[in-house]
């Protein structure tokens, strides 16, 4: 590149429509794409990986930046809210949905925090985006709109391969819906060959609802298999057992083997595997919840 | 198409296409060169600036996007010729050797002291971990964050 050029090699058109009637009107026509924070769209601007006609930026769409949450309604996140605004702005997510915070706190760096935002990160769909597998665990589902009207999906129906969703052209997400089930604790646990800035080679996400009581148990793994995904056979298999080393070691088992990790600049399959197994019994460990028999 | 914003306090307009970056428009149209690029995608933080307030990387914020917004970039630190104290934290602890990543630090810097006026060493890191350095390393950075929390406290 010369100097004086342009980072991104093509022109494109660009929108920036204040009400959500005119942004899917626009969007409702061939090549254009949707953009929040713009830190995964710009990336793929510049590689050439992505070509749209236009862009439509839905920042300015008011109804867009809408955060709520009640124990009745659950917490709503709309399009628009930034990761940092919900790790500093509202006490709430930490409190009710700690697992949820510690995975967005370890997403890019401070500066990306402040452009991107958790519908960004899974309408980019990739395995890897480190907001969806806390967001599994705790149910969430997404309302999406378009032209034609607006439906809602559970998120672990939402993906359909690496990049892919089940998005038609036109409809965006409009808004993250997350039950509030009870008190959880819990953890995500995030490997990566550096502390930030860096893509998960593997993340995992165990969240116990209700540990005093109910004590449901349940899990997503982030960069082991084509999409986001929960394990539920895991789930089912450990519900109202005594943790006992003999259990957990077959709980991990059972996340493992639902596990397919490929190969790539991040980390090999088989390490993927393995740390499939290391880490649910780790993260067990680590809050307390069984002992393994020394 | 024709934008405006404030940078360093200074209105101004100026002719952007949608496929510009902040970063690309402030350092060829305005050379305003403080900002660098380093990678371009976000992982290096040489092109941070304080953008409505926040750090951001102008390298993935596209020129369009900034319209309305209130920048502030390294050029706006020194007043009437004096240093700011970041600055002179940053020299008397030795912060920085080829200083290419030095105007994304000191934006994180000044972000950080506007919001937390006096981090401990795992906030600093927090809040400096999107800035690459690739040869001073970070030990003089942290003390030098330290002694700008010490000065500006002294200061107001």
């Amino acid at each position: 590149m010369e100097r004086g050029e342009y980072m991104i090699p093509h022109d494109f058109s660009y929108f920036r429509p204040a009400t959500l009637d005119e942004a899917l009107d626009i969007l409702s026509e061939d090549g254009m794409i949707p953009i929040m924070g713009s830190t995964d769209v710009v990336v793929k601007l510049r590689a050439r990986r992505l070509k749209p006609k236009g862009i439509v930026d839905l920042k300015a769409i008011e109804e867009l930046h809408n955060f709520s949450f009640s124990k009745e309604n659950g917490m709503v996140i709309g399009a628009a809210v930034t990761m940092n605004e919900l790790i500093e702005d509202h006490p709430e997510v930490k409190e009710n949905y700690p697992v949820f915070y510690q995975a967005i706190k370890k997403v890019g760096a401070y500066q990306t925090r402040n452009r991107a935002t958790v519908a960004g990160n899974i309408g980019n769909s990739s395995p890897a985006a480190d907001s969806v597998p806390p967001l599994l665990t705790y149910n969430a589902k997404l309302k999406l709109v378009s032209k034609e009207g607006e439906r809602e999906v559970e998120l672990k129906d939402f993906f359909t391969g690496p990049g892919k969703n089940i998005l038609k052209q036109g409809e965006i997400i409009h808004s993250i819906l997350v039950p509030y089930e009870g008190p959880s604790i819990g953890m995500y646990y995030k490997l990566s060959r550096i502390k930030a800035v860096d893509l998960s080679t593997i993340g995992v996400a165990l969240t116990v609802i209700d540990p005093d009581g109910k004590r449901d148990i349940r899990i997503a793994l982030a960069s082991v298999a084509p999409t986001p995904l929960r394990v539920f056979e895991a789930e089912d298999f450990v519900r109202g057992k005594e943790l006992t080393p003999e259990v957990v070691e077959e709980f991990a088992k059972i996340v493992q083997k639902n596990t397919s990790p490929i190969t790539d600049s991040r980390g090999t399959k088989e390490y993927r595997y393995e740390m499939a197994y290391v880490l649910p019994k780790k993260i067990l460990r680590e809050l307390g919840l069984y002992k393994e028999v020394s | 198409m024709v934008i405006k914003f404030t940078i360093n306090g200074d209105e101004m307009e100026v002719d952007v296409k949608p496929n510009e970056t902040l970063l690309d428009v402030l350092r060829n149209k305005l050379f305003i060169t403080g900002p660098k690029e380093g990678c371009g995608n976000g992982e290096c933080g040489a092109c941070t600036v304080i953008y409505n307030g926040k750090p951001m990387n102008s390298c993935l914020i596209l020129a369009p996007e900034a319209d309305g917004a209130e920048i502030f970039t390294v050029e706006g630190l020194t007043k009437d010729g004096k240093l700011h104290p970041i600055q002179e934290a940053f020299i008397e602890e030795n912060a920085f050797q080829c200083g290419f990543c030095t105007p994304g630090f000191l934006m994180s810097t000044k972000a950080l002291l506007e919001r937390n006026p006096n981090p401990s060493k795992e906030e600093i890191v927090e809040a400096l971990a999107g800035n690459l350095c690739r040869c001073t390393g970070y030990d003089t950075i942290i003390k030098a964050v330290k002694k700008a929390a010490e000065k500006m406290g002294a200061r107001s």
